[in-house]
């Protein structure tokens, strides 16, 4: 699904010391499964995965998805893309804060209409939330509960790859497991790519991808595998 | 994409900020028209004495300069002098006069005042006092109805339109404001600030004599008129269309005029300055969340087009909040003081109606230029750090 070559992230390109957020290195991904990238911070994780989902362009490189370039592209396809085929947990939720649950939902779809509404309630209460939850705004919701929303809007499109970039860092851990067991049965048809620090919630990653200043390390497969 | 995003996701989860928009664009615009409104008791009722009435009938205030006296007669007393004198420069007027054109009647009047207090500023109205047969003429002439009470049967009685009626608080049997000698024995309706009442026609040269003349609305600067006519009156006074015309202009609309800019200015201030804070306020809070738009697919032109929306909502629903409140305040103030005033007002002032709408579009123009700034600005979510 994704073929990357060369991908290169440099920070303060103008300055003396350039900071490089991505080395330069070559990466496959596959069109399903879950997999995870785990690396200390400043490894240059989320800078990928900005790059991957067209949220920053690389300094250098190449990044092709379903073999067409995403990188020099128009911005009508672009959107297109953020919209149909990614989908993206951030580091914090990013809720929208006066829109209540279900309409932080609803915002991300195609279509605003009583069966987007209807959609966008069905994948909360997958997610664990019910009832009255669905109409509190963000500010009313725990951190988990905030992060199940971020996670159903990203799911909202039914993208063909979702992003997530520390989806469960701000959950306690049977909440991260609740939450990383949705994202794996979404990645059994989908990509799913994950960011953490916590190794242990990968546990039935498909893969396991190793980041360290900027340059991918190991890859193996996940724990359960 | 097909999703637009909806300008009422913020609407209907902000409505105590959005109201503060609302509000303030809507009570400028009805306390802007209300105004207007309220001065407006005052041109038009001022408009209706100077020139409306002055198309009808016009007078001419003789000028001692502008008599002949004759002094032969040894016996006769100054006020028989004065006398012969105005009666004899009337029969001139009047021959001069009676064929000409847009002229229908002329006479001689004693002119009695009364009062007219509009809610800024007062004028005073002339009541011409005539003959039963002159008075009838006039009355006639200026489409008078009895209304109530009786016609004027004897020197010293008026009847007055209801406007006047209403706007001193006269009542049937009182006296005039200027001349309590004068009594009020019946009300009319013609439509014009005006009266008329019964004098003795003998002695109706010794107390301020007018000449009165019935116009068909044609008749402009009764001067010039009777100039053309060969009889000069250097001297004397002309109430007529044109010195109304002059005296409405002067005195009231450059007067009020000057008011309605400074309340206009100051209104106009007090709504920039909450429009500014609220702008900066919607700014500085929604431009996370503008990041966030674009970051799940949201193109830029979306995002503004939404913004476009919201405020045009704001924007319409204020103007027709502001309608429905001043057609009700209007309607409360008609009755409540203008018609009990006996006041004239008008109620469409579209004047005032386009500078509200320059405003409007003045304050939309002005909200564009920070949106257009913080669309510009929008990059992706990685650039909303602080955002919540």
């Amino acid at each position: 699904m994704f073929s990357v070559k060369n991908i290169t992230m440099i920070y303060d390109i103008e300055k003396e010391n350039k900071m490089y957020a991505l080395g330069g290195f070559d990466l496959e991904l596959p069109d399903t499964g879950l997999i995870g990238f785990i690396g200390p911070s400043g490894s240059g994780k989320s800078t990928l995965m900005y790059c991957l989902s067209t949220l920053k362009k690389p300094t250098a490189g190449e990044i092709l998805y379903n073999g067409k370039d995403i990188i020099n592209i128009k911005n009508s396809e672009r959107e297109n893309l953020r919209r149909k085929e990614f989908g993206f947990v951030f580091q914090r939720h990013f809720l929208i804060p006066y829109m209540p649950a279900v309409d932080n939902v609803v915002i991300a779809m195609d279509e605003n209409n009583t069966k987007a509404r209807e959609r966008a309630e069905g994948l909360l209460k997958e997610l664990g939330l019910c009832g009255r939850e669905l109409g509190k705004r963000p500010s009313k919701l725990s951190g988990g509960q905030r992060q199940r929303v971020a996670i159903a809007r990203a799911m909202a499109n039914r993208p063909s790859v979702l992003f997530a970039d520390e989806p469960t860092a701000a959950l306690d851990h049977e909440n991260a497991f609740s939450v990383m067991r949705v994202l794996k049965e979404y990645s059994k048809k989908h990509l799913v790519l994950v960011i953490t620090h916590d190794i242990s919630i990968l546990k039935d990653a498909d893969q396991i991808i190793e980041m360290w200043d900027g340059m991918t390390g190991a890859v193996k497969g996940g724990e359960g595998n | 994409m097909s999703q637009k995003i909806s300008a009422f996701y913020y609407i209907k989860n902000n409505k105590r900020r959005v109201s503060v928009l609302v509000t303030s664009l809507a009570m400028f615009s009805i306390v802007t028209y209300v105004s207007m409104f309220l001065l407006s008791a005052t041109s038009e009722t001022f408009e209706d004495i100077l020139t409306e009435t002055s198309r009808h009938i016009q007078y001419i205030q003789l000028d001692g300069d502008d008599l002949e006296y004759n002094y032969s007669d040894k016996q006769a007393s100054p006020e028989d002098i004065y006398n012969e004198a105005v009666n004899k420069k009337y029969d001139e007027i009047r021959n001069s006069l009676i064929n000409s054109k847009g002229i229908e009647d002329v006479f001689v009047v004693q002119t009695e005042y009364s009062y007219v207090a509009s809610l800024v500023g007062n004028y005073y109205v002339e009541i011409p006092m005539l003959n039963k047969t002159d008075m009838e003429k006039v009355l006639k002439h200026m489409g008078a109805v009895l209304d109530s009470g009786r016609l004027p049967e004897k020197a010293g009685e008026v009847v007055l339109d209801s406007m006047l009626i209403k706007n001193y608080g006269y009542k049937l049997g009182d006296g005039l404001s200027q001349n309590n000698d004068i009594k009020i024995v019946g009300i009319i309706n013609c439509g014009f600030y005006f009266g008329c009442g019964m004098a003795d026609r003998d002695n109706v040269v010794f107390y301020n004599p007018m000449i009165c003349v019935l116009t068909d609305g044609t008749v402009r600067d009764l001067k010039n008129t009777i100039k053309k006519n060969g009889v000069f009156l250097e001297n004397s006074k002309f109430v007529d269309l044109k010195d109304g015309e002059i005296k409405l202009q002067d005195e009231i609309t450059s007067a009020i005029s000057s008011s309605t800019n400074i309340i206009f200015a100051g209104i106009i201030v007090i709504v920039a300055t909450l429009v500014v804070i609220v702008s900066i306020s919607y700014m500085r809070d929604r431009s996370s969340e503008w990041c966030l738009y674009a970051s799940i697919g949201y193109s830029r032109k979306a995002v503004y087009f939404s913004i476009v929306r919201e405020l045009l909502f704001t924007f319409v629903t204020a103007f027709l909040i502001a309608v429905v409140v001043v057609i009700l305040l209007m309607k409360i103030l008609d009755i409540l003081l203008i018609t009990e005033l006996g006041l004239q007002c008008e109620y469409f002032l579209f004047d005032t109606l386009n500078q509200i709408l320059c405003v409007y579009i003045a304050l939309f123009g002005i909200m564009q230029i920070p949106v257009r700034i913080e669309i510009f600005k929008i990059k992706t979510i990685d650039a909303a750090e602080d955002f919540m």
